[in-house]
């Protein structure tokens, strides 16, 4: 790129206007992390004082005393990284089929796989916590899937609704539908199969894409609530978000809510640091470049 | 080809490792423990940390019974336990108020424990008002441990402050209307500290201000009464009080429960139930002693007056385990107990005496709050009625139509809602 | 969507492999998605109460609806906060990863701070919200003070409530919308732009020449996203209003939910939800076939 003065002085303005944006939209987390380590007497006192007197780090202690927050976590990243590397795998096979293949049923199929993007999952809570009970010769089920509990209560009935997610197959779909045509063509010609065409050429060029999916999918999972609650019945089985409920009730404990919310957010930001790398990588292979 | 297949085969075995991963199943009945599941609503740390310690008691005494205690966010338990009914994995013991109770009865989905309470040998030490609250269609549906009170407080040194007798709270509706503007402090156009905490779909509040002038709660033959003429002044009133005189502060900085500014020390006259003030006390230990008691009286005292209870679920497998489970903790030590941790009004008897020796003048206006109050009514379709009073509410506040409007709208609105839902012909 | 333009009927060159690559998702999605949005319908004509009554009654759900005020109430809401979110997500969004693009310095910082308020799940962030709105003791309004500004009662001014969520919605998913734009900005080749910037084209002509039509795919995905989600609003609503005051922002699903759990009226909750869906599905196809969406590749 040809890097010229203006361009300097643009780039210093979009900068500055890029900063002004951020602090408005982390005002909130300072007021979060501030609050967190406020007494209860400052955090309800009716006076706004941006910082607390003197910091309470003890409010961490508190909030974490409140449960087996260590197993809350191992759960949460067994099931955040299961289900992110599994919808990654699963996803963008559908979504490369779905793009570039042609095949009976094709657009039928797709056409069902969007509708399940647009259910809200308070209307299918109900139904798929029945069909999770029903799993045959799972959590004691007979081979009717009648007598135990099913998937209920179990990592996979966490997991198994978001691998199949609609949101991961589309997005791989229209990703893939922006590759140049005739790369498909080329390595039709060569003889490639299908499956050697998706590993080969496809997915070392789908960085960028693999890496959103993955963020969105991990934070998704991470954040999760409404189904968690529908299908964790103990409390060795609960999520991270399960154990933030814990801190609502008629009267919040604020400085304890918002010191475990702070350290339950700070794993996905690590994920996003690590995956931001990624995020850039962009096209390698210079058959992209037609 | 081949390939193609290894890599199908592979995904399939991670999805079915996935699915049978960690999941630690129960296996009672097989052996002689019996595992009792326990829900309760409610996560406030006083009473999970007490319910934690007696479950610890209980297990102890009884070595065959283990108790897996879940508690949740009250707005979240609707969900959660419909979900796990219809499925057929509820919990055995279901720790609800009086509106879920007689909802779930009406269902068939809690048992009826007329054959357990007529045997228990506590029948008769717990007070009748707790033992009726869940009595209808001549049985016991669950048995209320935790009555909630609600008393009418005042601040004395706001009234002082205000430069009015800190020793004549206001007895009467229109005193209420003098006062209470009074007593508001407001920076331009937001009120700081309310004069007389109303919160705006607080129906709690409301239903008492109706019923103190004569109205009652549901008719003789089980219908909704609140298009007649006493709720339609009580509405009158409060609205002037929200509305006009704009003396109740409007504030977020809460969950369910609307009336924990008092708490936070920004109401001057409130209706609240002892939480809250223990909480503000706490807060405010200088002001211990500014906190004075009143009631309004006008046809009748009232104030609202909820109840926790324990029930057990139709579909429980070892319902004996968890009525003996109910039972304990119901014992006179455990009362005692869950007073010292909870500040619980104890529900026996035989603790009346030694409990109002504790804080006579709290304690005396919780007792007549226990005796004065009503609760939901028990009828299926009591969340229906509360979402009408609150719609009938919200629209008089805020100035959409008159009170009177307001309620006769939205009786006919509950009325046509009680007929889709099957309540009515 | 015009068959003829997608499928060539004559071949489906890739019959086996295309079917065993979507089996594994297709299977799960069919089982755990599928049949639960089936069954739905199923309830939705009946006045299935969960536990005493399932009774076949035809179109009596959906006749109620019409009727029902709070429903009524609760689509015109949706709707608003739908038309105010999704355009200015989708905007913003696009402006914040045009400028990360570029070779600017502290990007990856910046990035981040935009992400935030992604990373925090919908219960947290709401209640964090809630602190800030308080009319009394509130942040914002201690900041409006400080400016000679007069203080609002946010949530509880009928006119203001639900523009409070939607100013929460968008500083939520602005994040979102800014990831996956950067992530479709890097698929456009670099040596574009080195041609536009040799033959002298503006970056605001580039920016409409190469950029916009390149990202289309992106921008069809994310409209739809952003559809679907600002549509199915329920999570802050529950936690921070309840539909209040006066039911000024009830929304279709916190109605769905109300009715379905609250009020133990699954049959007629079902009715709503697949009211909602034909109406996204409408909205999608509407965009399928109106919307280049760079679907002509094959």
């Amino acid at each position: 790129m040809i890097q010229t003065r203006s361009n300097d002085y643009k780039n210093l303005l979009i900068t500055f206007g890029l900063v002004v944006l951020a602090l408005m939209v982390i005002f909130p987390f300072f007021l979060m992390i501030s609050g967190s380590l406020k007494t209860e007497a400052e955090i309800n006192s009716s006076v706004l004082k941006l910082l607390p007197e003197t910091p309470q780090f003890g409010n961490y202690l508190r909030a974490f005393e409140q449960g087996p927050w260590g197993r809350w976590f191992l759960n949460s990243l067994i099931v955040t990284l299961t289900t992110t590397i599994v919808s990654l795998v699963i996803n963008s096979m559908a979504g490369f089929a779905f793009a570039r293949l042609t095949f009976f049923g094709r657009d039928f199929f797709f056409y069902t796989v969007l509708l399940g993007l647009m259910v809200p999952p308070q209307l299918t809570i109900l139904p798929t916590f029945i069909i999770m009970k029903k799993i045959p010769l799972a959590g004691g089920n007979d081979i009717l899937g009648a007598g135990g509990t099913g998937l209920i209560n179990t990592y996979g009935g966490l997991m198994l609704p978001i691998f199949a997610g609609a949101f991961g197959i589309f997005l791989c779909r229209q990703f893939f539908l922006n590759f140049p045509k005739s790369l498909d063509d080329a390595a039709k010609i060569d003889g490639c199969s299908v499956s050697r065409v998706y590993r080969q050429i496809y997915l070392p060029n789908s960085g960028a894409l693999l890496m959103s999916l993955g963020v969105l999918k991990g934070t998704y999972s991470w954040n999760d609530y409404i189904w968690p609650l529908a299908i964790i019945q103990s409390e060795k089985m609960m999520t991270v978000q399960l154990g933030l409920s814990r801190f609502r009730d008629a009267m919040i404990t604020w400085e304890t809510l918002l010191a475990a919310t702070f350290i339950v957010m700070l794993p996905m930001v690590i994920l996003f640091l690590v995956a931001q790398k990624y995020l850039v990588a962009g096209l390698v292979t210079s058959g992209m470049k037609e | 080809m081949k390939r193609k297949w290894m890599m199908v085969l592979f995904l399939l075995v991670c999805v079915s490792m996935a699915l049978f991963a960690g999941g630690d199943q129960e296996k009672d009945g097989q052996d002689e423990k019996v595992t009792l599941k326990l829900w309760r609503m409610g996560t406030q740390e006083n009473w999970v940390t007490y319910t934690k310690s007696f479950i610890a008691d209980f297990e102890a005494t009884h070595p065959n019974i283990e108790v897996e205690y879940e508690y949740m966010p009250p707005v979240d338990l609707p969900q959660k336990l419909n979900t796990a009914f219809v499925a057929g994995i509820g919990p055995d013991i279901i720790g609800c108020s009086i509106q879920h109770t007689s909802e779930y009865a009406a269902k068939g989905k809690f048992l009826e424990l007329d054959d357990y309470v007529d045997n228990w040998a506590a029948k008769d030490d717990v007070m009748e008002s707790m033992l009726n609250t869940a009595y209808f269609n001549d049985n016991y549906y669950a048995l209320a441990y935790h009555p909630d009170p609600y008393v009418f407080v005042y601040r004395k040194d706001l009234f002082r402050k205000a430069g009015l007798d800190p020793e004549d709270p206001p007895e009467s509706w229109e005193e209420l209307l003098e006062v209470a503007p009074q007593l508001t402090e407001r920076d331009g156009e937001i009120v700081t500290r309310a004069g007389f905490l109303m919160p705006i779909d607080d129906f709690l509040t409301f239903v008492p201000f109706a019923v103190m002038n004569g109205a009652s709660y549901i008719s003789d033959d089980n219908m909704p009464t609140f298009n007649q003429p006493e709720w339609v002044e009580a509405l009158e009133v409060l609205t002037k009080l929200v509305k006009d005189e704009r003396v109740t502060i409007e504030t977020t900085n809460n969950m369910e429960w609307t009336t924990s500014s008092f708490a936070k020390g920004n109401a001057a006259i409130a209706q609240v139930n002892s939480t809250m003030v223990d909480t503000f006390k706490k807060s405010y230990p200088e002001l211990k002693d500014d906190v004075g008691f009143f009631a309004i009286e006008r046809e009748r005292k009232s104030n609202w007056n909820g109840a926790w209870l324990f029930a057990i679920s139709a579909d429980s497998k070892h319902p004996d385990e968890a009525f003996e489970f109910i039972s304990e903790w119901f014992s006179p030590e455990a009362m005692w107990n869950m007073y010292e941790a909870t500040g619980n009004l104890p529900v026996l008897k035989s603790l009346e005496e030694r409990f109002s020796a504790v804080d006579p003048e709290l304690n005396s206006a919780l007792f007549s709050g226990v005796e004065h109050g009503l609760g939901n009514p028990l009828v299926p379709w009591a969340t229906l009625q509360i979402a009408a009073i609150r719609k009938a509410m919200g629209e008089a506040f805020y100035g959409e139509k008159t009170p009177k409007q307001a309620l006769e709208d939205n009786y006919e609105l509950l009325l046509n809602e009680m007929k889709e839902a099957g309540y009515l012909d | 969507m015009p068959k003829h333009r997608l499928l060539k009927r004559h071949q489906y060159a890739d019959n086996g492999a295309g079917h065993l690559m979507i089996l594994p998702c297709y299977i799960i999605y069919l089982l755990f998605v599928l049949l639960p949005v089936l069954m739905s319908v199923w309830y939705s004509f009946r006045s299935y109460d969960l536990f005493t009554k399932n009774d076949f009654v035809g179109l009596k759900n959906y006749i109620r609806l019409v009727t029902d005020p709070l429903f009524i109430r609760s689509v015109k809401n949706t709707l608003y906060y739908a038309v105010g979110t999704i355009i200015p997500q989708l905007g913003i969004g696009l402006l914040l990863a045009a400028g990360l693009n570029r070779r600017i310095r502290g990007k990856e910082v910046l990035r981040l701070a935009f992400y935030l308020p992604y990373l925090v799940s919908m219960v947290s962030v709401s209640m964090l919200w809630l602190w800030i709105y308080d009319p009394a003791t509130g942040v914002l309004n201690s900041l409006l003070k400080s400016i000679g500004m007069s203080p609002r009662r946010w949530l509880f001014d009928q006119q203001l409530a639900l523009k409070s969520l939607m100013a929460m919605g968008i500083w939520k998913m602005v994040g979102y919308n800014m990831v996956l734009f950067l992530a479709g900005l890097q698929q456009i080749p670099q040596h574009l732009y080195e041609a536009a910037e040799i033959d002298g084209i503006s970056p605001y002509r580039q920016f409409l020449h190469i950029t916009f039509p390149l990202l289309q795919p992106t921008t069809f995905f994310l409209f739809i996203i952003n559809s679907i989600q600002s549509f199915a609003v329920f999570e802050q609503v529950n936690i921070m209003t309840s539909g209040g005051p006066n039911n000024a922002t009830t929304t279709i699903v916190h109605q769905l939910y109300t009715r379905g759990f609250v009020n133990y009226q699954m049959g007629y909750a079902s009715s709503m939800g697949v009211v909602l869906l034909i109406f996204t599905m409408i909205l999608t196809l509407l965009n399928f076939r109106y919307g280049k969406e760079g679907n002509d590749l094959l």
